[in-house]
């Protein structure tokens, strides 16, 4: 196939010329982006969308370059990083989870190696830097870490009779049934978006198998363990249950009706969401948000390995890319200078990634500390799947949770499509 | 569906040339290869590279297992990658829908066209302002009119649901969210976009009929519903039939629309198949089994063009269709 | 053949006008829906959901107008739209000109495959004419766009102009060929002048293509420099997912170029949909 393919080039380039001949007069612009710098980024709602734009502002006059900023809504964001690492050019610097959909784009050559390279390194928290970490080179830089738990609207729980957070799967459905006994939406839910309802999945699994157990299974490629299918029969039980807000089928999570906004106005009980679902459901419902928002972790699951020390989370940090100016890494530094980061992580609420956060946030907002909490005494940490496997396995974890959730997908196929999935892969 | 694909009935075309051709204009002064190579060329070499080419590379590639990020693909699979489209739950659900918009359409937005296009062959006050009307939805671009409708349709007190609230009914329907609906609902915003085409499309048939026929029907004492049983609809045939394959044609392609619109959701539920295509190629890396997906939506037009020119278009041929219609 | 008493007539006419009243209630209802939901706030949105605004608030409207987003949006889909109809239109009737006024070997060959080409549904080549692009570095390019939509043009577009240059008559070219010109020169002189109309109508139907175009910009054009409108619109949809006034007066102007060219080229418009649509 080479020869055929350097032949199709070179027809293309002839074809090409000749086009090109015919717009010459009218197109004289080779379509490139005048900016030095561009920069992909998933904060798309005030504070930090207008924070970010003054970082990037204020970096570009002091360094006398351009810098093209795109706040892109997560999801979208997602598709066009698809797309542009199937194009073989990605932007300077772009958001990323890290993991296994950042592993494959630094197979393919797109992600610039930064070991050594950031000055600003040894101010972050060494556990921080681990998602972004292959095969012992860091490939990106992380701006927040934080779990993903239960956030929940403390006053409906209230309202419903329920004293205490739930501590078991049990007592969870309990709580979700007396909500709704309550007639309170219990659980907001984002269905079209996929990736909040795979931490329903994830975490029951956790809980089941424990961090080993999933970690055996990636390794192996095979989820075909009881305890799997355990947590797809969980999942299962718990929609039928229909304890999600109407219409969440189609719901996505940062819109006027989606998820965060809906408990954003205490329209539902709870979300299952990581460190950033305070903010975002302020940024999103124009409120103040819930006025008694509480936090509890995932529940345990009876004769299950797994236990409430053990989180599912990550962070949200930056890669840059291969063909990048260095000024893109100086611009990653500078969200570490302490002025700087300081003011992201009061004005958007981060969990901060600091090696000593009491430096940069004296005073964290309470959401904040007890994200901070959590992590500062949990057991063991799990990746996003979506994030954590390739994006092909991502995907399909995704999807079929989907499927658990809507009632489309048995857990025994559940752990059949992930099986194939992971046997593509291989 | 869309004017940007609308494909005519192609072989309709060319095999009503091959009649023509008989007629040339050889008397015409020769000019030699070198003259007609220069006309020809740039709109060859574009056609070649990026219509022919493309679906070669697709057919190509579509055996083989391949992420297509860079390199050339080279595991070879055979027809590993078309079996399993063969089991694949989405494509075939993707083969039901496609259906499902088939029928309707025809059953329902069709028929919609063609009433309103007899009606606004009356002649009465006011008959171009809506004409006009009718065409807007047509005019505006899928994926702002998904957005819209996106809006319209939300989920808590959305446009629409307020709407229905103040005629007296009062239910959350899950425009886009309830699995068993949400094709209605798509299928009744196709027709919003495109029954106004499809009836100026209708009308312009109807306007090919000669009053004359008419009123030598009325002065052989036929009725309006005779004449429009005999005159009508046999004339109005090929009109019907081209419609129904552009209708169709464009159905298997349907992406910008339900794209924005659902993104194919709730779990698959409104996918189409150029939905699956774009999610397998470009979100999941797997170029192989997206080309042999492109692939198969290939034949799926190919096999109906041929099928509906064989069987359907095949005695329009004479017929008014390829010879009328000079450019007005 | 109808009855024509008054009573019949009047009696016809309100049916009609009741057909036609409701189908422009179904037609409106949500272009209203965008065009005064653009100058509520989200407030006045929720709460008031059918109603005028009140207070009138332009301020969603201005935005949008002074963000520069909107107007290199507007202008990359215009500049898009002008090449790629020029580049159809100037191949397409090159092509149909040899093919409408010369015999020669292969012509029918050729004729059927450009004819062929119509059956090639878009979406079936757009992977690979990514890989292609990605190739030859045209990604991220207008050029990435505009060739590809141009060659797709072009079996639509040859078959409508090479139908019109075959009825002009042949004393034409026959009185040129005796005044000495060559076939380029009444190609550029006499014919391309005499069919200004079917040339007209071809442009329009691949300027309102390109316009709309969205599935090869959706993956061709990933950064936001050369975004087309159709990209706008979903891109700030979702950047704004939770300001619904804001993104109905985005959509509200992102329909508005394609209402005003269609208040002024209708009759091209139509004409060149049927002549597309029913003569294939």
């Amino acid at each position: 196939m080479r020869k055929p393919l350097r032949r199709l080039r070179a027809a293309l380039a002839a074809g090409a010329a000749a086009s090109l001949a015919l717009t010459a007069a009218a197109c004289g612009d080779s379509g490139e982006s005048d900016a030095d710098i561009t920069w992909w980024h998933i904060q798309n709602q005030d504070p930090l969308m207008s924070t970010w734009q003054e970082f990037a502002d204020d970096f570009s006059a002091d360094n006398d370059l351009t810098i093209d900023v795109q706040a892109i809504e997560n999801q979208a964001f997602k598709d066009r990083m698809g797309t542009a690492s199937q194009s073989g050019d990605v932007p300077d610097i772009f958001h990323t989870w890290g993991g296994g959909v950042l592993a494959e784009q630094v197979e393919a050559g797109l992600v610039q190696d930064l070991t050594g390279k950031l000055d600003c390194i040894d101010q972050i928290n060494p556990i921080a830097l681990e998602p972004y970490t292959i095969d012992g080179k860091l490939y990106g830089m992380p701006f927040d870490a934080g779990v993903v738990g239960f956030w929940y609207n403390m006053d409906l729980f209230a309202q419903a009779g329920i004293d205490a957070p739930p501590a078991t799967w049990d007592e969870f459905l309990t709580a979700v049934q007396a909500l709704k006994d309550a007639d309170i939406a219990p659980i907001a839910l984002a269905g079209a978006d996929k990736w909040p309802g795979h931490y329903y999945w994830t975490y029951l699994a956790m809980r089941t198998v424990g961090l080993d157990g999933l970690e055996a299974a990636a390794e192996a490629g095979d989820f075909s363990d009881e305890g799997f299918i355990q947590a797809g029969e969980m999942v299962a039980e718990l929609a039928a249950m229909e304890p999600f807000q109407p219409g969440f089928e189609s719901a996505v999570y940062g819109e006027a009706d989606g998820q965060s906004a809906v408990m954003g106005e205490g329209l539902a009980a709870m979300e299952l969401m990581g460190q950033w679902a305070p903010q975002a459901q302020r940024d999103n419902s124009g409120t103040e948000g819930p006025e008694n928002l509480g936090f509890f972790p995932f529940p345990t699951v009876t004769g299950g390995a797994g236990t409430t020390t053990e989180w599912l989370g990550g962070g949200n940090g930056y890669a840059v890319a291969a063909d990048a100016p260095d000024e893109a890494l100086d611009f990653l530094c500078n969200f570490m200078e302490p002025e700087n980061y300081s003011r992201a992580i009061t004005e958007g609420n981060l969990t901060p990634v600091a090696a000593d956060p009491a430096s940069v946030a004296p005073e964290m907002n309470e959401d904040t500390q007890k994200v901070v909490d959590a992590l500062a005494t949990a057991t063991g940490t799990q990746l996003y799947l979506d994030q954590a496997y390739p994006p092909a396995i991502g995907g399909v974890i995704n999807d079929a949770t989907e499927g658990l959730l809507l009632g489309q997908v048995t857990p025994e196929d559940f752990v059949t499509m992930v099986n194939d999935a992971w046997a593509a892969e291989a | 569906m869309t004017l940007k694909e609308s494909p005519g009935a192609s072989p309709v075309t060319g095999r009503s040339d091959r009649r023509a051709g008989t007629s040339p204009r050889r008397r015409s002064g020769r000019p030699g290869a070198g003259t007609l190579a220069t006309f020809i060329a740039p709109g060859l070499m574009l056609f070649l590279l990026f219509v022919i080419v493309p679906v070669l590379f697709a057919a190509y590639v579509a055996f083989f297992r391949w992420n297509g990020l860079g390199g050339v693909p080279t595991d070879f699979v055979g027809l590993e990658n078309f079996r399993n489209l063969l089991q694949d739950e989405v494509f075939l659900g993707d083969l039901w829908r496609l259906g499902l918009i088939v029928v309707l359409s025809l059953a329902v937005q069709l028929p919609l066209s063609f009433g309103l296009a007899m009606l606004l062959h009356q002649r009465f006050p006011g008959r171009t302002a809506f004409r006009l009307l009718f065409f807007v939805p047509y005019v505006l671009t899928e994926a702002v009119t998904a957005v819209l409708f996106r809006l319209v349709l939300s989920p808590n007190r959305g446009f629409a649901d307020s709407l229905l609230a103040t005629v007296g009914i009062d239910t959350h329907i899950g425009w886009l969210s309830d699995r068993n609906i949400v094709m209605f609902v798509i299928f009744g915003i196709l027709t919003w976009k495109f029954f106004g085409f499809h009836m100026i499309l209708f009308l312009a048939g109807r306007q090919n009929i000669p009053d004359e026929l008419y009123e030598a029907a009325a002065i052989d004492g036929a009725t309006g519903a005779q004449a429009f049983r005999s005159i009508t609809l046999p004339l109005m045939g090929p009109t019907v039939r081209m419609i129904v394959f552009l209708s169709i044609i464009g159905s298997v392609q349907l992406f910008d629309l339900v794209y924005v619109l659902t993104g194919g959701g709730p779990f698959h539920a409104s996918e189409t198949l150029a939905i699956t295509m774009y999610e397998q190629g470009f979100q999941r890396n797997q170029i192989g089994y997206a080309s042999a997906l492109s692939i198969a939506m290939f034949l799926i037009s190919l096999v109906f063009a041929l099928l509906y020119q064989r069987f359907v278009l095949n005695r329009d041929l004479q017929g008014s269709l390829t010879n009328a219609g000079g450019n007005r | 053949m109808k009855v024509n008493t008054p009573r019949a007539r009047l009696l016809r006419h309100t049916g009609i006008y009741v057909a036609a009243f409701l189908t422009t209630a179904f037609v409106a209802t949500p272009i209203l829906f965008a065009l005064l939901g653009g100058f509520k706030d989200n407030q006045q949105l929720r709460e008031n959901a059918l109603g005028l605004p009140n207070p009138w608030n332009v301020q969603n409207y201005t935005d949008v107008l002074e963000s520069g987003a909107f107007w290199q949006q507007v202008f990359s889909s215009i500049f898009i739209a002008l090449i790629t109809t020029f580049i159809v239109v100037a191949c397409s009737a090159m092509i149909a000109f040899v093919f409408a006024r010369f015999a020669f070997r292969g012509r029918e060959g050729l004729f059927t495959l450009f004819a062929a080409g119509m059956m090639f549904p878009f979406a079936v080549a757009v992977l690979p004419l990514f890989i292609i692009l990605r190739s030859f570095e045209l990604l991220n390019s207008p050029l990435g766009v505009i060739l590809p939509q141009a060659a797709f043009g072009l079996p639509l577009t040859i078959i409508i102009l090479r139908t019109f240059f075959r009825s002009i008559p042949g004393e034409v070219e026959e009185a040129a060929t005796i005044d000495g010109a060559g076939p380029w020169l009444f190609f550029t002189r006499i014919l391309l002048p005499m069919s200004r109309p079917v040339l007209a109508t071809t442009s329009v139907l691949a300027l309102v293509g390109s316009w709309n175009s969205f599935l090869l910009p959706l993956v061709v054009l990933q950064k936001s420099t050369w975004w087309t409108l159709p990209l706008g619109v979903t891109q700030f949809s979702g950047q704004y997912a939770s300001d619904t006034a804001k993104v109905l007066a985005f959509v509200m102007l992102a329909m508005l170029p394609a209402l005003v060219f269609y208040a002024f080229a209708e009759r091209h418009l139509i004409s060149g949909l049927t002549s597309g649509g029913t003569k294939g």
